[in-house]
């Protein structure tokens, strides 16, 4: 059974990547599945690069799988145990492939670009780890086609505003849940102009110069969420779909969940400081659930119900 | 940075895109440098969205693309959306991304999940490394230093005549009288080097220029022989003659095996720490933007072998050229170097044979090594363990050593003109200091001395280095000559010397003293300021002290050993090719300098020879603040 790889993507900064990621590693660990981590970003420090607030670390136990850059070896309490060393550039050196031998916290600096993180995944799939877990980083998502399934991590620190928020997770969510096609039968259309990239405005324009499109083939889930803002986005296959033009992707990347994060930084003026902020957590989820049609999770509330779907979705 | 065109297959293509609304020095920086190298660079408007700069990058198809913002609200959303944007247009593949700016560290380049970041002291020639694929280089690159050597293109031609005629007199007899006398100073000097001779010859090691790592594990007293039975018997009858010429402590410790008070051998664990330690940090120096002139020294000697290679590992990395080994005062005053490796509760780092091994072990392979003989009983000795363990640099001291040093001047004349021609044999440069200013003795008379014993050097072959003071000395305290600046009469100093003798001038020791105050600012400024005005007078080097070394009483704290040499740095950098500009007034001390020295040289040969003249205060007299010493008294000898 090829291994899987689940990747956690951010809206933005501090919308509980690293929260669920962790919630993830502990279960799995929980259950006996040795993982293997790694992060498209910088995961692990005390403290937020920007905003100066505490942010959650990631607890390992031996026999985890660690990929992660040089410099970040020695950087958490965790004893790694070097394995090989890749080809992959970071800015903190080259990412190590390591195993975890005492436990402890580690720092991830991993691949940050989706053909390096490709590279990492064939290395790391012949290792047998119980599963991958990449983490996002900030709202970076295009490394993360090359995973096999995503939880999206949402949050007030996206948008502050809960009507905006259900909005853009509608949207999202919509996005994720364009069908695929056969991937020889369809090439894309419109065509696109750099490796399959389309924006908005361009697939406007071709859209609109062409009367007799019928049909509109993307070439994945994500490339088409990073199109251009998401409720744009969203909001112009709508209206296409209802004009009659079908729209399809030619790779679904699979969205598993949403984790949905209260909390936002709230900069603080007089001080010159953020401070932590929560949007209502009960009114948000019942808005955001009652908004999309896949699965919305609490990690700190709904845990077990988030690992259920996790370990159905890896057998 | 080197302006040079690359060749074509090195050439890239970069494009340069500020986000910030303004235009971004930096990046036009940067692209004067890749154009002037011969790359193509271009250099996009500031404040254009992503898609647009996007759209850019996928147009030119660059090798590389450099962004750069200041860190500020939505800033890291912005960047991170184009990298976004790039990868999915798969415009990662050929194209580095790099981002730049006053926030950028590592750890948030790889967040934003860029190729590289550069922080705000990245300098251009890091960015156009970066572009090239190699490592930057610097004026003073690590890979390009190797030892200068202060003494060459010197002729050591004595231009005045009457000064010539003076010394050569002067030095005639004072050579003759040295050379028929000897002292338990230069008979163990003599036992030191057979020692060093047989253990090289029993355990094969290689000759001290080479420079051995591995400390030579000198035989203690109690300790382990070598293998061969000859070189045992050898080596135990040399130590016995050793030991017959120790006295008080040192001799304690030969013959019972007690180490003098405040001193203990290190435990093999701390021995085995100190070696990984000397391991782990040896890297390459990096200089301190002068290129090679003047070098710049630094004392140590805290006593404990732990604390002083951190000193001089934090010197080196600051960008010293050179450490002084400062020993405690009281071995100027003991017959007899100790041996093992050994620590010291107070100032000064004991000199031994295994103590100085370990940091010569611990040296970067360009930094330059003094290990002073200076001023007692153990002058020849010393130079010994400096040529055998491969220092790069003595100082030999015979007029300070007799007048301020405590030490006889008979004594000092024998020891010192033994050690010269050891030194020379040796290949050691060394440096001849005038520290008795500082007991009150006026410039004139110790710079007089200081020309003797190197006129003495030069005779025996030597290479000496003349170190006049750069010092708020008692003479100008109460002759007020730097009422006005410190700049004139310490020029006149080397502008005397200029005129006397073509020989390297190195000020000393260090400059600036008695100009520190308890204000660590104003020490540090007033080191920069004489040592700026060292390189204005284009000596070869000069020696520093930290900025709490007046007032420390002591142990001198890292903080204020980087204070001096990021002062020195940045003088160098202030200065560069241009110049301090003394007033006439230093033209007419230095005519006045050379007239006195004359007279004083005069009136040395009057008195018959350098000892003779230093008894009778002709190089400094009891009004002055000089006392001929008591250490050694009574101990020389006739050869023979």
């Amino acid at each position: 059974m090829p291994v899987k790889t689940i990747g956690v993507a951010g809206t933005a900064k501090n919308t509980g990547k690293t929260t669920t990621l962790s919630f993830l590693l502990e279960r799995a660990l929980g259950d006996g599945l040795l993982p293997a981590i790694t992060s498209i970003g910088y995961d692990g420090e005390a403290i937020d690069n920007i905003t100066g607030l505490p942010k959650p670390r990631l607890r390992v136990t031996p026999g985890v799988l660690v990929a992660t850059a040089e410099r970040c070896l020695d950087a958490g309490s965790a004893t790694l145990h070097p394995l090989e060393s890749t080809p992959i550039e970071t800015p903190l050196g080259p990412v190590i492939l390591a195993r975890v031998k005492t436990s402890g916290l580690v720092v991830l600096a991993g691949p940050n670009k989706t053909s390096d993180l490709e590279r990492l995944l064939l290395i790391l799939r012949p290792l047998s780890p119980g599963l991958i877990l990449v983490d996002g980083a900030l709202g970076r998502m295009a490394p993360l086609q090359a995973t096999d399934g995503l939880i999206v991590a949402q949050g007030a620190a996206l948008y502050p505003d809960l009507g905006r928020l259900v909005a853009h997770t509608q949207a999202l969510a919509g996005l994720f849940s364009v069908p695929a096609v056969d991937l020889d039968a369809n090439p894309p259309v419109p065509r696109p102009l750099n490796n399959g990239f389309l924006t908005l405005d361009d697939l406007k324009r071709q859209v609109s110069l062409n009367r007799e499109m019928k049909k509109i083939v993307l070439e994945n889930s994500i490339k088409l969420i990073l199109s251009g803002p998401v409720e744009e986005v969203w909001a112009y296959l709508t209206a296409v779909r209802q004009q009659g033009i079908e729209v399809f992707v030619r790779q679904r990347v699979p969205l598993l969940a949403f984790t949905v994060n209260p909390f936002y930084p709230k900069w603080v003026k007089e001080n010159r400081l953020y401070r932590e902020e929560f949007l209502p957590a009960e009114t948000l989820y019942e808005a955001i659930r009652a908004a999309v049609p896949v699965p919305v999770f609490d990690v700190k509330k709904d845990g077990a119900a988030l690992w259920t779907l996790v370990k159905s979705f890896l057998s | 940075m080197n302006s040079a065109t690359v060749p074509n297959d090195v050439k890239k293509k970069v494009l340069l895109a500020p986000i910030d609304p303004v235009h971004d020095v930096g990046l036009k920086m940067i692209r004067r440098a890749l154009e002037q190298r011969g790359h193509q660079a271009i250099l996009l408007a500031p404040d254009l969205p992503v898609e647009e700069i996007i759209r850019e990058i996928a147009r030119h198809q660059p090798d590389f693309v450099f962004l750069s913002r200041t860190l500020g609200y939505g800033v890291a959303e912005i960047l991170a959306r184009i990298i976004d944007l790039a990868d999915a247009a798969g415009l990662r593949e050929k194209t580095r991304f790099a981002v730049g700016g006053m926030a950028i560290r590592p750890q948030l380049a790889a967040e934003l999940g860029f190729d590289r970041g550069f922080g705000p002291k990245t300098t251009v020639e890091e960015a156009v490394a970066y572009v090239e694929g190699r490592a930057p280089t610097t004026q003073d690159s690590a890979t390009n230093r190797t030892k200068s050597d202060l003494t060459g293109g010197y002729s050591y031609q004595i231009k005045h005549p009457v000064i010539a005629q003076l010394l050569a007199e002067l030095v005639r007899k004072t050579a003759q009288w040295a050379a028929a006398r000897t002292s338990p100073g230069v008979e163990r000097a003599q036992l030191r080097q057979e020692m060093f001779r047989l253990l090289r010859k029993a355990r094969g090691w290689p000759d001290q220029q080479a420079g051995t790592k591995v400390p030579f594990g000198f035989i203690p007293v109690w300790g382990e022989y070598p293998e061969d039975k000859w070189v045992k018997a050898e080596l135990v009858e040399l130590r016995r003659r050793y030991t017959g010429l120790t006295e008080g402590a040192i001799r304690s410790f030969y013959e019972q095996g007690l180490l003098p008070a405040k001193t203990r051998p290190l435990t093999p664990e701390e021995l085995e720490a100190l070696n990984r330690l000397a391991a782990k940090n040896r890297g390459e120096s990096r200089g301190l933007g002068r290129g090679q002139k003047p070098l710049v020294f630094i004392q140590y000697g805290t006593g404990c072998p732990f604390m002083d290679i951190a000193h001089i590992k934090l010197a080196e990395a600051c960008g010293a050229d050179g450490v002084i080994h400062f020993d405690p005062s009281w071995g100027a005053r003991a017959e007899g170097l100790l041996e093992g490796y050994l620590s010291h509760e107070e100032d000064g780092s004991i000199l031994t044979p295994e103590n100085l091994a370990q940091i010569r072990a611990a040296l970067n392979q360009g930094t330059l090594w003094q290990v002073r003989a200076h001023r007692g009983l153990n002058t020849a000795e010393t130079v010994v363990l400096a040529g055998e363990l491969g220092a790069d640099l003595t100082k030999i001291n015979i007029a300070y050593g007799s007048l301020g040093g405590g030490t006889d001047p008979d004594r000092l004349v024998v020891d010192g003109y033994y050690a010269m021609k050891l030194a020379a044999s040796y290949g050691l440069p060394y440096d001849v200091v005038t520290n008795e200013e500082l007991a009150g003795v006026p410039a004139h008379k110790a710079l007089a001395g200081l020309l003797v014993s190197a006129a003495l050097g030069i005779s025996l072959g030597g290479r000496p280095i003349l170190q006049p003071l750069f010092a708020y000395s008692p003479e100008v305290m109460i002759g007020g000559q730097m009422e006005d600046n410190y700049v004139d009469f310490n020029a006149a100093k080397v502008l005397a010397l200029r005129e006397i003798i073509a020989a390297p001038i190195w000020p000393g020791a260090p400059v600036g003293f008695l100009t520190q105050s308890e204000d660590r600012v104003q020490s540090a400024v007033a080191t920069t300021l004489h040592a700026m005005l060292a390189a204005s007078l284009e000596v070869e080097a000069v020696t520093i002290a930290s900025s709490d070394e007046a007032y420390s009483g002591g142990p001198i704290s890292a903080a204020a050993r980087v204070d001096t040499l990021r002062g020195v740095r940045e003088g160098f950098r202030f200065f560069g090719q241009a110049r301090i500009q003394p007033t006439p007034r230093a033209q007419e001390w230095a005519d006045e300098l050379v007239r006195e020295i004359t007279e004083v040289l005069e009136k040395a040969n009057q008195a018959g020879t350098f000892r003779d003249a230093l008894y009778q205060g002709i190089f400094g007299s009891q009004e002055d603040g000089a006392y001929p010493g008591r250490a050694g008294r009574g101990t020389i000898r006739l050869v023979g």
